[in-house]
């Protein structure tokens, strides 16, 4: 399966993080803002404001990254990470009360 | 303002204004249910369109344009694993719809029929005065 980008989180002991084509195009499909912003989802993994632990499933993180939507300051982008592989991403308007499992120091 | 105190600006949600059951065109439900991430996502919009997704509720995601704070479609996490068994009726009739999906095909007109149910008799509930308010919790 060919990979858009093959990366690592900011943790301490950096988690492996990759974007398959079929995935990005599943993102893309059902949510066209992020068509043609792979570069986004890369961002919001490698330098997220924080992770959170999923409350559906064990094996899920959450990266969430603000601002980094052109012209959209206030939004969330809201990346969902199962054992390194991005499932789907969207852009987020409020969080969720979720487990922070890391936080960037400063913002 | 450290991080901390940031986010607690953004656990809140914003007023929703939800679509009127008797203005949706079933023409222009589009529906998918992703195996992988256990999401199933509605649109009322015929196809997709850019927006925004608030979180609603436990496992409730709302979508509305970039533009306006009226929803136009609707995300469910943990579809499979929670949403579907707390539906007593919708938890009979899932393992028929799910077998007229495959990874390839996300979609089926069972799965539409399935969405427009589950919008008019779930999501969107008539008031006192005809009014519709968006549900928020379980019947």
């Amino acid at each position: 399966m060919p990979l858009l980008f093959d990366t690592y989180d900011p943790r301490p002991s950096p988690c492996r993080v990759y974007l398959t084509e079929e995935r990005y195009q599943h993102i893309c499909t059902r949510h066209p803002e992020l068509t043609d912003h792979v570069d986004l989802i890369q961002q919001a993994v490698e330098r997220p404001w924080f992770i959170t632990a999923d409350e559906h499933d064990d094996l899920v993180e959450n990266y969430y990254s603000k601002g980094v939507y052109p012209g959209l300051a206030n939004l969330w982008l809201r990346v969902v990470v199962k054992q390194g592989k991005i499932l789907t991403a969207y852009l987020v308007g409020n969080l969720k009360k979720e487990t922070i499992i890391w936080i960037r120091s400063s913002s | 303002m450290d991080t901390q105190q940031l986010l607690a600006e953004y656990y809140t949600t914003p007023e929703l204004i939800p679509p009127d059951p008797k203005t949706i065109n079933p023409d222009n439900v589009w529906v998918d249910y992703d195996v992988e991430s256990d999401i199933l996502v509605i649109y009322l919009t015929k196809k997709p369109v850019p927006g925004v997704s608030y979180h609603i509720g436990n496992n409730l995601i709302a979508i509305t344009p970039f533009d306006s704070n009226t929803i136009i479609g609707f995300q469910i996490e943990a579809w499979e694993k929670e949403f579907v068994p707390s539906q007593e009726q919708l938890a009979e009739r899932w393992p028929n719809i799910r077998r007229s999906l495959s990874a390839e095909r996300t979609w089926s007109p069972m799965l539409v029929l399935m969405a427009l149910l589950l919008l008019t008799g779930y999501f969107l509930k008539p008031g006192e005065d005809e009014h519709l308010a968006l549900a928020l919790t379980p019947a």
